[in-house]
């Protein structure tokens, strides 16, 4: 997110790359484990309009600290050391404006075998690059997608080519765009001074929890007590915590109290936005006996504003 | 309870009204001939009454007006509106507003109805989603199609009656209003990294032009009734020499019904010393000689802003020209988008001429009626900037003030420097409201007759225009009183207004459901978006043709 906001990336929807893509590069993502449905329907055996034969009409190349399951499906794979990310994607950005670095190898991997990979992205139709927590969560953090995003632009200059974080966690861009419309920023807002804040760093959940600021905490629809690091997780056990989940979780099992809610595209229809940004509209299969998110907080808000007046009042 | 607005000289150029002082009455919602005995009076003595603002052409919602705000975190950090400031909900400002502060800012200029006109099909439930987060306003969009690859098929087969259903379906699928096309063919090329520079150039990979994909969907429309007819962005917008293709788009329609988006982004030529040059007057003049043709301006205004369009190739373009930030996004089968921060500066002559190029449209465009105020927000400014841009238009000695400030080399050659109109608060009342209304096809909007929608925005008369035009004395809403003194004093929500065409020119379902299944990743049946999305929704009736 941050690396969007410092330099934007040339994107599509995942129609495009199951239309036109010749060279799908997934890096430090895991996608027949973590998103199993991705390679059929978009980025593998898709058959589109400039991919009649699917599979056969695309290149694909795994680059990981380790081969996964992925590679298995993909026509190549690139292992690089544990935390050289940057390093090899700045190579690779050397190489695409036609410098040599004066070494072999870098991270791991034979300079040659990037100018290979380089080279497939400069004559590529349409090259897609994908890239997972095994680069955005790791030792530079937004700087590595932010090199990516920076890579892809360059690539631009040459071929169609794409940048794509392979999110996950249901509904996590709905929420995000739904913060950004309201506020003007996606994530780590804060509401102190009566008006959004945006501060990553200082403001997003786990500084806060770290800090022990937090003398209260409002969970929706989220597991933090499995997400999080220890010591942020920790603090929440401290405070008075309300959880509205339909699940039982490791959050609810430790909240002062849980409200469950019905499940949005089980019990009750609603919209999630799938990882390139489309809306998808979810039904409602299930019946089911709890409210739906929106009520309790509605009654939260209004006892709120209730408590006020009558704190006015006094 | 009803209203009475008293003491008021009433501008409705709907009705020929200029400077009338007479009772405005409205109750339910509406105009009305007299609200009654109980009625509350607004005073309205010093001041001018106008309907409300209706601004025909400003992104203000969906999947690229999100990515702007998301990628310019630091255009919101110094302005922002606050729970303590009595709004209801907090936001942050800057030229990509959140949705609520754009509700507000709106209505606080006076402004009641707004249009998103840039949607691609498959972003129109984001964009609703966020139409239910703008306050104060009555909104609607258009649905991009000039690069639909459905209807390119079609055309390539010639089968119009299809076009007719599928653009009837689409309508109904996005809750749309009308149509807009954005370099008709330009954002297909663009998933290919080409560019389309000729109306008559042929796409890569279907067999139709750009010319023909305009007069379809032109067509099309006419047959379906939609109130507003073609609303396009030409081919080559924003390079020299793109006023050539806005003339040979214009006469490619041979007399139909053309509304051309902010045209000052197609006003540059390529002569001079610096091979970049207005040729507003040329355009001027042929808006001056074609009634069928509308236009909305796109004012330039200096200062940083962020371009949001369609138009893909147009901001790679201007990404490598800037080195800007650039989000790029391009959606299966429809559309495209792009995202680069701009910043306009009065030193620069290119900037310069483009913001002279939009005056003269303004100033040498004999009929008000045929175009209407628009900075196409927020490409050639935030919209905060209307009452400035008005001022400009108003008062000569206040724009020679600012000729002289822009480029000298830029202000010796423009045009604009021998122009000497001024707009009346009449003309004015006619290019924010009435006349776009009337184009819009909203026989309700821009005009205080009874019976219309008591949108109303009451002016105190200043010398200053500026001033007069960014803090109206009352707004009222639906008849009810929603901001004073440039402030927004009840949060209300307006409608969301949308066609439903009729069908059955040819039956293309299983085509259609062919189609998706081959090239697209969402599921057809999950793909209309359905009334559910808008929770005040109003039907304006298209009106069909009768054959004889
Ligand atoms: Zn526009």
């Amino acid at each position: 997110m941050v690396a969007l906001q410092l330099g934007g990336a040339p994107a599509a929807t995942l129609g495009e790359v199951k239309n036109r893509a010749d060279l799908v590069i997934f890096w430090g993502s895991n996608p027949a484990e973590s998103h199993p449905r991705h390679f059929t329907r978009y980025s593998g055996a898709a058959k589109g309009r400039m991919n009649p034969k699917g599979r056969k009409d695309r290149y694909i190349v795994l680059v990981d600290i380790r081969p996964t399951p992925s590679a298995k499906y993909a026509d190549e794979f690139i292992q690089i050391k544990p935390g050289h990310d940057f390093e090899v994607l700045t190579v690779m950005r050397m190489l695409a404006s036609g410098k040599l670095p004066d070494a072999r190898s870098v991270g791991g991997v034979e300079v040659q075998t990037l100018e290979r990979l380089v080279s497939r992205c400069k004559d590529a139709r349409m090259g897609v690059l994908f890239f997972g927590q095994g680069i955005t969560e790791t030792r530079g953090k937004h700087q590595n997608s932010l090199v990516i995003y920076q890579f892809g632009k360059e690539m631009s200059l040459y071929s169609k080519f794409l940048t794509l974080p392979m999110r996950g966690h249901y509904n996590v861009v709905g929420s995000g765009n739904t913060m950004c419309w309201q506020t003007g920023y996606p994530f780590a807002v804060n509401f102190g001074r009566g008006y959004p804040q945006f501060n990553p760093g200082e403001f997003s959940v786990v500084d806060l929890l770290k800090r022990k600021e937090p003398d209260a905490a409002l969970i929706v629809a989220a597991e933090p007590m499995d997400h999080l690091p220890y010591e942020a997780a920790r603090h929440l056990e401290n405070i008075p915590t309300i959880v509205l989940d339909p699940r039982e979780t490791l959050t609810t099992r430790m909240a002062t109290v849980v409200i469950p809610v019905k499940h949005a595209g089980i019990s009750v229809e609603g919209t999630a936005y799938r990882m390139d940004h489309i809306p998808i509209k979810m039904r409602a299969v299930l019946d089911s006996p709890w409210p739906k998110d929106d009520e309790p907080l509605e009654r939260i808000i209004q006892r709120v504003k209730e408590l006020r007046k009558e704190k006015a009042a006094v | 309870m009803g209203i009475r607005i008293e003491n008021g000289e009433v501008i409705d150029p709907a009705h020929g009204e200029n400077r009338v002082r007479r009772t405005i009455h409205m109750k339910d919602g509406r105009i009305v001939a007299d609200a009654g005995l109980d009625a509350t009076v607004i005073d309205a003595t010093g001041c001018v009454v106008m309907a409300g603002g209706v601004d025909i052409h400003t992104h203000v919602a969906g999947p690229k007006v999100n990515f702007a705000r998301l990628m310019r975190p630091e255009d919101h950090r110094y302005e922002h509106v606050s729970r303590e400031d009595g709004y209801e909900r907090s936001g942050t400002g800057g030229v990509a507003a959140t949705t609520y502060t754009t509700g507000y800012r709106y209505c606080e200029m006076g402004y009641t109805t707004i249009v998103e006109p840039a949607v691609p099909p498959l972003g129109a439930r984001h964009a609703h989603e966020e139409l239910a987060d703008i306050p104060q306003v009555d909104k609607a969009i258009f649905t991009l199609l000039g690069n639909s690859e459905i209807i390119f098929q079609y055309l390539a087969k010639g089968e119009m009656s299809k076009i007719n259903e599928y653009i009837s379906w689409i309508m109904d699928a996005t809750k749309a209003y009308s149509v807009k096309i954005v370099n008709p063919g330009g954002a297909n090329m663009w998933k290919y990294r080409a560019d389309i520079h000729d109306i008559d150039q042929k796409l890569c990979d279907f067999d139709t032009t750009p010319r023909q994909i305009v007069l379809a969907i032109a067509d099309a429309m006419a047959t379906l009734g939609l109130p507003h007819p073609l609303h396009l962005h030409c081919n080559n917008l924003g390079v020299p020499d793109s006023y050539k293709t806005a003339i040979a788009t214009a006469e490619a329609m041979e007399g139909r019904p053309l509304h051309l988006t902010h045209l000052q982004f197609s006003s540059y030529g390529a002569s001079g010393k610096r091979k970049f040059s207005s040729e507003a007057p040329r355009l001027a003049q042929m808006v001056n000689d074609n009634r069928n043709i509308t236009i909305d301006v796109g004012q330039v205004l200096f200062g940083k802003t962020t371009t949001i369009t369609a138009d893909g190739p147009f901001e790679f373009h201007l990404h490598k020209l800037t080195g800007s930030k650039w989000y790029n996004g391009d959606v299966e089968c429809e559309d495209g988008c792009g995202v680069v921060p701009y910043d306009y500066k009065r030193t620069s002559f290119v900037n310069s001429i483009q913001w002279a190029a939009g005056l003269e449209l303004f100033l040498l465009i004999d009929d008000p009626w045929r175009v209407y105020l628009t900075t196409d927000h927020p490409n050639g400014a935030p919209f905060i900037t209307y009452p400035h841009l008005i001022r400009l238009l108003m008062d000569k000695d206040f724009r020679r003030e600012h000729v002289e400030r822009i480029s000298a080399e830029a202000a010796a050659e423009i045009p604009l420097k021998t122009l000497d109109r001024e707009y009346t608060l009449y003309e004015i009342a006619i290019i924010t409201r009435a006349g776009a209304a009337k184009r819009l096809g909203l026989v309700n909007k821009g005009h205080l007759g009874v019976g219309a929608d008591a949108d109303v925005a009451v002016y105190r008369i200043s010398p200053d225009y500026e001033e007069m035009f960014a803090k109206p004395a009352w707004v009222l809403k639906d008849g009810e009183v929603v901001a004073k003194e440039g402030k927004v004093t009840r949060q209300v929500f307006g409608r969301t207004l949308y066609v439903h065409p009729e069908r059955g020119f040819a039956d293309i379902k299983g085509e259609l459901a062919d189609f998706f299944e081959s090239y697209y990743t969402v599921n057809i049946n999950n793909y209309p978006v359905g009334l559910e999305y808008l929770p005040r929704p109003e039907l304006i009736p298209c009106q069909v043709k009768q054959n004889d």
